[in-house]
């Protein structure tokens, strides 16, 4: 049995689509059976072909540590199937949290974790803390590379997309939404979806949406996801006010359904984003599944979004204005330039009127089309496989048994430290040229 | 509706009014919910349709004091029976208490009257299903099940506990901290999960099919609980980790539960001590508290 451990928040929390699809893969494909430890979860009824636990927020962690004690315990008495792996899809904070509890300390059961790495440089402390991960599964390839750079191992888990439920509009089907919805034909409709309004650089967003209104004379509506009464977030009502777009904000309480989600994607004619920092951003790569085309910060995971290997364009990206050392990690922050948010937004307006954004729609859909979650589940199926092979070798070796011996072979490479100095990049990624 | 309009409407067989020796005793108790009353006697026949050995009610009035109607005219407990009793058959029983007693109490005044090898506990705010009851028999065959719940819904009517129609109780279970949950709660009625019969740690004293001799042991349901909550429980862990039975689920038994239905009318006016309660039950249980959910969810 493999046991997850998540946030299932119901009510917008990325880790629970991403745990979810995770454990369908092992249940399904690779026929494992798969129990997860739901934080936020309540226990709601559902039909996935799995176990979910509720645990209640509060004492969240000292019981997720008990029950994998007692499903350890369970599985070894012969009560209930074997624990053969414990799957953590959890900030670092919280997978360092994890370290504390007996069960893992003791390594009674491999641990796999599955986090995003939101901005680098990757600290020593956190890669340090990583390092005591069996497997350590990065939601983004900039995240993988940022381990790799401090030194640690790490395997890049390629998080998918039902690409079904995110489907690009059918005729007709747009301009009907749109009236629904009360938008007028000649309204420029950008949406915006933004749980954690400090990270997503709100009022950034905000100023955006004023100079193109303002300066760029485009009769725009925006479009907010968010938790609008959050305690810790901006005043959505004076900030409105202070940039004279109160007429252009519609606001919606985050935790919509996906169907609704998708509604407010497909009439939307802009996904903008002006992310500090991201570790993976499904809202983008939903809004490209959907045919919106996406203006978002060229920053940290957003990059690998909005860019081809090749070079080619699949969004517009925003410029960073400066950069910040956050306390999150060391890590840093990229501020989105809201003339330059702006300007792309223009951008792709005009290239809307001409008819000519068509190609950003389809590179996006094509892009979304090509996350498919068997790759994931194969990612993490083979770590599973690899850990259980893993903490068999380290029974055996506590048993006494025979070890095949591993010879360690010397670098070739022996001048270079072992782990490069983590050199920062305090300044905005080169972008190149936008032109299509 | 009254016994004679439902033998009007073509009733049950006359076999299933069998005489005072019955398999069965139904203990149902009432503080003053009348109407509700009459509602779930009113499935009671229909429940236990194919049931051999039939059964017997048996009524307790756990109080019910002297109420004024609208015009201010004292109706003595009595007369606000005169319902129940025309729906009450020759071998049925009424019982009056005094005072009321709490709902432990007052089963274990019913269970004075009965003497039948089974004993079924149904609360007068639910209302069972065709065929339910005798479902529960049927799991009785198996001796070693010393007690039988069955899966309560909540109303389509009203429902303001739960969604309409969705699962109310389908067993108890014990979470990570030791406190019991209903499981499977808001669940669709049909879902496979609520639908397999199984074992539970305790089933709900709402409707519950209890072997007289485990009640001859216990002398009945413990009263430390005062008003009522959590007895229910106590009589499961007594037949599981005393008597070494087992207290089953039985989903294809099935019927609604007016969640406080029986209490709308006060049976309890300090509202029922659930801290204390639960600090009682786990007092007597705690070395039997087993974090049982996983075999559930």
């Amino acid at each position: 049995m493999i046991v997850l451990f998540s946030d299932l928040d119901l009510k917008g929390s990325g880790y629970m689509n991403i745990t979810i699809a995770l454990a369908n893969q092992l249940a399904t494909r690779f026929e494992r059976k798969v129990l997860i430890l739901g934080m936020g979860y309540s226990g709601a009824a559902h039909d996935w072909p799995f176990q979910i636990i509720p645990i209640r927020p509060g004492q969240a962690f000292q019981h997720a540590s008990a029950m994998l004690q007692n499903l350890v315990t369970l599985g070894q008495g012969g009560l209930n199937d074997k624990v053969e792996a414990f799957v953590c899809a959890l900030d670092v904070p919280h997978q360092e949290m994890c370290f504390s509890w007996p069960i893992i300390g003791n390594r009674q059961v491999p641990y796999i974790g599955v986090l995003p790495i939101e901005s680098g440089p990757l600290c020593d402390t956190w890669a340090n803390s990583l390092g005591r991960l069996d497997v350590r599964l990065i939601i983004s390839q900039y995240g993988t590379d940022q381990c790799e750079k401090a030194g640690l191992p790490a395997t890049h888990i390629p998080i998918g997309l039902d690409t079904e439920a995110w489907r690009m509009p059918l005729d007709g089907e747009v301009k009907n939404l749109r009236d629904t919805m009360g938008i007028e034909d000649d309204e420029f409709a950008v949406l915006t979806v933004a749980d954690n309004q400090e990270r997503k650089n709100l009022s950034a967003t905000a100023r955006t949406i004023a100079i193109l209104k303002h300066k760029h004379k485009v009769n725009v509506k925006w479009i907010l996801v968010t938790r609008v009464g959050s305690k810790v977030g901006w005043k959505l009502a004076d900030l409105a006010i202070e940039h004279d777009i109160v007429d252009q904000l519609v606001t919606f309480e985050r935790g919509i359904e996906h169907s609704r989600l998708w509604i407010l994607n497909v009439l939307a004619d802009a996904f903008l984003l002006t992310s500090k920092a991201e570790g993976l951003c499904m809202p983008v790569i939903e809004a490209m599944a959907s045919g919106t085309p996406v203006v978002a910060t060229f920053a940290t995971a957003l990059i690998e979004h909005l860019q081809a290997p090749d070079g080619t364009w699949r969004g517009f990206p925003i410029k960073a204005e400066y950069v910040y050392q956050d306390p999150w990690g060391n890590s840093y922050r990229y501020f989105a330039d809201p003339e330059d948010a702006a300007k792309q937004l223009k951008k792709v307006y005009q290239l809307t009127k001409k008819g000519k954004i068509q190609p950003y729609i389809d590179r996006g859909r094509a892009y979304a089309e090509s996350r498919e979650w068997d790759a994931a589940g194969d990612v993490l199926n083979a770590a599973v496989e690899e850990v259980i092979a893993l903490h068999a070798q380290r029974q055996a070796a506590l048993e006494g048994q025979e070890l095949t011996p591993t010879l360690v072979q010397p670098s070739e490479d022996e001048d270079k430290p072992l782990i490069p100095p983590t050199v920062p990049q305090a300044v905005p990624p080169q972008m190149g040229d936008v032109n299509e | 509706m009254s016994r004679k309009r439902r033998r009007k409407g073509g009733g049950p067989p006359q076999q299933q009014r069998q005489g005072p020796k019955a398999l069965m005793d139904i203990i149902m108790p009432v503080y003053g919910e009348w109407t509700m009353l009459e509602r779930a006697i009113s499935t009671v026949e229909a429940a236990c349709l194919g049931l051999e050995g039939g059964y017997r009610i048996i009524v307790v009035d756990n109080g019910t004091p002297v109420w004024n109607d609208t015009d201010g005219r004292s109706i003595e407990p009595r007369e606000q029976a005169m319902g129940i009793r025309e729906l009450l058959r020759g071998q049925d029983a009424f019982v009056r208490l005094d005072e009321n007693v709490g709902y432990p109490g007052a089963v274990n005044h019913g269970l004075k009257k009965s003497g039948s090898p089974l004993v079924l506990i149904w609360t007068s705010d639910v209302q069972m299903t065709p065929g339910s009851v005798t479902e529960m028999v049927r799991v009785m065959d198996d001796p070693e099940v010393g007690i039988v719940g069955a899966k309560l819904l909540f109303p389509t009517d009203e429902s303001p506990h739960g969604p309409p129609g969705s699962v109310q109780h389908a067993g108890i279970s014990f979470n990570i901290e030791g406190h019991p949950f209903h499981v499977y709660m808001a669940w669709p009625a049909d879902h496979p999960k609520a639908n397999i019969q199984q074992p539970m740690a305790a089933v709900t004293g709402a409707l519950m099919l209890v072997r007289r001799s485990i009640f001859a042991e216990t002398g009945g349901f413990f009263t430390g609980y005062g008003g009522g909550t959590f007895e229910d429980m106590d009589l499961c862990f007594t037949v599981t980790q005393m008597m070494n039975k087992l207290v089953m689920y039985c989903p294809t038994a099935w019927g609604y539960h007016y969640v406080g239905g029986s209490i709308k009318k006060g049976a309890n006016p300090q509202g029922f001590n659930l801290p204390m309660n639960s600090t009682i039950f786990r007092g007597r249980w705690a070395g039997s508290l087993a974090w049982d959910e996983w075999r559930y969810w």
